[in-house]
């Protein structure tokens, strides 16, 4: 069997939102009222990931946070043996009773999404006033608790002036280490995706960022993968000694899997509506041995999927052969941006 | 309704070539039985920042 051990799987357990992000991959599926993973087949779902191995789970959505049974999920998962995490955009996280009950129901981690250094940025971007406040109040509430709490921002058309503001902020606050993602096409709504940012502007502004948090002691982490070669060569190699630059991405390798609220598989949340099969069969789902065998045939879509990810974006990258180190950043930055002027290619022998 | 994953790649504006079958896969292989690292913050450089689905580590078992 080519794949058998996974590192991760996310849980898309509803597309309900209380916020409204400009650039949410969901794009036409969001608050859709039928996308709430059921507690029955939470419990079918468990069991498959615990009987694969699966050693995360983590929660997305949506905003998970919405689901009314997110409590008895978690104690769910933990129970399996899962380590649990969450991503959220914090509001309801500014019920510290909640965040307690989230804890001892066994959720480990949680990672924040805050879009804003500011009210005006953050709530403009979230398309709901007031969503800035009770985000903040999130964090502090998981740092009060010692719930570990990490955060998440994407640099997009609309933030990217002020991002050291974020950085400021959230040190303040209380975290080791600022995260941002680059904001990608949303796939179902191509024509809507205005405020993605290119991999070459991207590059820059994480090394714009990066050098900030530097003086400051602050460390800035990128989490979206991006050419490698966009980098400065020094800077770029000061953050991967640091492991601070995400290089590859889960999807070219299959390790990692999403199970949306209807048993749908998908490579990653990036790709809604896009599955690659379906877990559920009658009124159950499909044991671990089948689930391997459909994931790994060289005829089912998943194989197909990942040999079709397996090409050069552009022919810079044949010429530099650095496939395997950036597989020349996310790849679904190509539904939009020309990769041939977007990659800037290397000229240091060193990384051949 | 479920779209067609097939013909979403299919949209990815690729310019390069193909790469083999068998370096896909020797490369999976390799990755699959690479050891875990001891925690989130004993980067194993797997450049696994996982993106949008929360930015954890992916190849530490933490």
């Amino acid at each position: 069997m080519l794949i058998e051990k996974f590192k991760a799987s996310w849980m898309a357990i509803t597309y309900s939102c209380n916020n409204n992000c400009r650039w949410c991959y969901v794009g036409d599926n969001l608050n859709n009222k039928k996308t709430e993973m059921q507690l029955e087949d939470v419990k079918k779902f468990s069991k498959l990931l615990s009987e694969l191995n699966v050693p995360k789970a983590i929660l997305i959505g949506g905003e998970p946070t919405t689901h009314p049974d997110l409590l008895e999920i978690v104690e769910i998962l933990a129970d399996r043996g899962l380590n649990t995490y969450l991503v959220t955009n914090g509001r309801k996280l500014s019920d510290k009773g909640f965040v307690m009950d989230l804890k001892n129901a066994g959720l480990k981690k949680v990672t924040i999404s805050i879009e804003g250094a500011d009210e005006n940025t953050h709530d403009f971007n979230t398309s709901i006033k007031g969503s800035f406040r009770e985000t903040i109040l999130g964090f502090q509430n998981c740092l009060d608790l010692d719930l570990g709490v990490y955060n998440e921002t994407t640099i997009s058309n609309s933030n990217k002036e002020n991002l050291e503001g974020i950085v400021d902020l959230l040190y303040d606050i209380g975290l080791k280490e600022v995260a941002f993602n680059v904001c990608t096409p949303c796939l179902s709504r191509l024509k809507k995706s205005q405020d993605t940012v290119s991999p070459i502007e991207g590059a820059k502004i994480i090394e714009r960022l990066y050098l900030y948090g530097k003086e400051r002691n602050i460390s800035v982490r990128s989490i979206t993968p991006l050419p490698y070669c966009n980098f400065d060569n020094k800077i770029s190699d000061e953050m991967k000694e640091k492991g601070l630059l995400a290089l590859t991405c889960q999807i070219f390798y299959g390790d990692g899997f999403v199970i949306d609220h209807n048993g749908d598989i998908l490579p990653c949340v990036h790709f809604t509506g896009y599955p690659l099969f379906n877990i559920k069969k009658g009124k159950g789902i499909i044991n671990k041995d089948t689930f391997l065998e459909v994931y790994n045939n060289k005829s089912e879509n998943s194989y197909k999927f990942r040999k079709a990810l397996w090409k050069y974006p552009s022919i810079k990258c044949e010429k530099d052969d650095l496939w395997g180190k950036c597989f020349g950043g996310c790849p679904i930055f190509w539904v939009k941006y020309d990769p041939d002027n977007n990659i800037r290619g290397l000229k240091d022998e060193k990384y051949t | 309704m479920a779209l067609d994953i097939g013909n979403l790649v299919e949209k990815f504006n690729h310019k390069g070539s193909n790469l083999s079958e068998g370096i896909m896969e020797s490369a999976i292989m390799s990755r699959q039985y690479r050891e875990p690292s001891k925690n989130s913050y004993d980067c194993n450089d797997c450049g696994d920042c996982d993106s949008d689905g929360g930015g954890y580590c992916l190849c530490s078992d933490d």
